[in-house]
């Protein structure tokens, strides 16, 4: 340890990963020995992180600020002449948009609407802290070992459901990933729960409408685009469902 | 990051764990994606617009703490753990303000996902805005030398381009002293030492 510094300073250097293998394994060892010099280390972490937390507040505040002016600068600069501008635009892009949707109409499928609207699901596991089998699997995307693992579970919980349900979807077993997102919605409902409730009315109306079973996708799609609190409500809009009605039923 | 695309929330995460430049940016991106949704929810749940504003600092803070400290797995979506966040913040907000009747109307109408990470965070909260006043006390000098090593992640040689300091030692020293500084402000008060000792549960 270098003597050039006190303990508490390099007990400091320790925090900051400055010492060297040596020094970090006398250190360590000093640590398990010394309960005040635990203390101290303990009052330098929590210094560190009011710096840390600090720093963030200031930050957010400086972005906050930011933000807040730009939206105020540019509710501000609305003139006489920009407004003709904007309505200029505004029509232009309707001409577009109408040209644009009558030639999409004729565009319209299902898989198309399907498509343009799946968001898929996935895992990002970075930590790797989650013991759950079925969420470590579906993350490497070894989607026959959720099922398999899944039909092992005797007593699955909602969110064993859910993963499996993803599973099945990506191995193309419809049928399965169905019934377990309808069973899902109906233990939410029967306990009052929302335990992935949101995803379970996305997927499982998306993948009616990739069966073409419009009515039961409309079902479930129809209340997210009218819920802004929805999670899906950015993907299920208006327009969404105003092209569902629009496929022939 | 690219501003050309949207930023996913994978990049959001990496970029919440880089400097303050990049950090800065992400917090950015969170403002452009998520900040209408969440005032909305605010404001549709008892709240007037500065509360929103409020909130939604406070819930954007708190993100940046779990994905800092690794508490935020990516198992939800950035959205999704913001309006969890939000609404817990808003929560424990109204039910300081004893707004009951927005409070029960407010359990039916979201969408939340179980963390109990959130939870034990949003319970440290009290602590944390302690902790912010003690820090308040330390000299500006003490502030800038510990927020450039500690959260713009410089080294002693960058330091001293920003500070009028004559050499790295000196830069050195004066960081320990502050910390140590920090230290003597936060013990002032030992049954609020203990309380803050909490916060570290939360951190590595």
């Amino acid at each position: 340890m270098s003597s050039n510094f006190t303990l508490n300073e390099n007990l400091l250097r320790y925090l900051d990963k400055e010492l060297d293998d040596t020094e970090t394994a006398v250190m360590e060892e000093a640590l398990k020995n010394s309960s005040v010099l635990r203390e101290d280390l303990e009052s330098f972490q929590l210094s560190r992180y009011a710096v840390t937390h600090l720093g963030i507040r200031e930050s957010v505040k400086e972005v906050h600020l930011a933000y807040q002016k730009n939206n105020t600068a540019q509710l501000r600069s609305g003139t006489k002449k920009r407004w003709l501008m904007v309505a200029a635009a505004a029509a232009s892009v309707a001409l577009i948009l109408f040209l644009y949707l009558g030639n999409n109409d004729k565009k319209l499928t299902p898989e198309n609407l399907y498509a343009s609207n799946y968001r898929s699901f996935e895992i990002t596991n970075s930590r790797g802290t989650d013991n759950n089998i079925l969420t470590t699997l579906f993350a490497e995307k070894k989607y026959t070992a959720v099922i398999t693992n899944f039909e092992k579970i005797t007593n699955p919980g909602l969110k064993e459901k859910f993963i499996a349900a993803m599973g099945f979807y990506q191995l193309e077993q419809a049928a399965k990933g169905d019934q377990l997102l309808q069973e899902l919605l109906n233990s939410n409902q029967q306990q009052n729960t929302i335990t992935y409730k949101d995803d379970a009315e996305y997927y499982l109306g998306m993948s009616y409408l990739k069966q073409k079973n419009y009515a039961k996708a409309l079902q479930l799609l129809e209340p997210i685009a009218t819920n802004k609190n929805h999670l899906y409500s950015d993907v299920i809009n208006s327009g969404f469902i105003k092209d569902l009605r629009k496929l022939p039923q | 990051m690219n501003s050309e695309r949207p930023i996913s929330d994978s990049e959001i995460v990496q970029a919440l764990k880089k400097d303050k430049k990049e950090t800065e940016k992400a917090i950015h991106a969170l403002y452009q994606h998520y900040f209408f949704l969440l005032k909305n929810f605010i404001i549709n749940n008892g709240g007037n617009e500065q509360d929103a504003e409020d909130i939604f600092q406070e819930t954007v803070i708190s993100f940046i703490d779990m994905v800092r400290n690794d508490k935020y797995r990516q198992e939800a979506s950035i959205k999704t753990m913001l309006f969890t966040i939000n609404r817990n913040i808003w929560y424990t907000e109204v039910t300081k303000r004893k707004k009951t009747e927005t409070r029960n109307k407010m359990y039916v109408s979201d969408n939340i996902v179980e963390d109990k990470n959130i939870d034990t965070y949003i319970s440290e909260r009290e602590s944390r805005k302690e902790l912010m006043q003690i820090i308040d006390k330390l000299g500006a000098q003490c502030k800038q030398i510990l927020l450039l090593f500690y959260y713009e992640n410089l080294n002693m040689k960058e330091i001293l381009v920003h500070t009028s300091f004559e050499s790295e030692q000196v830069v050195r020293n004066k960081k320990y002293k502050c910390l140590k500084q920090l230290e003597l402000l936060m013990k002032e008060d030992q049954t609020l030492y203990e309380k803050l000792k909490n916060i570290l549960k939360y951190v590595q």
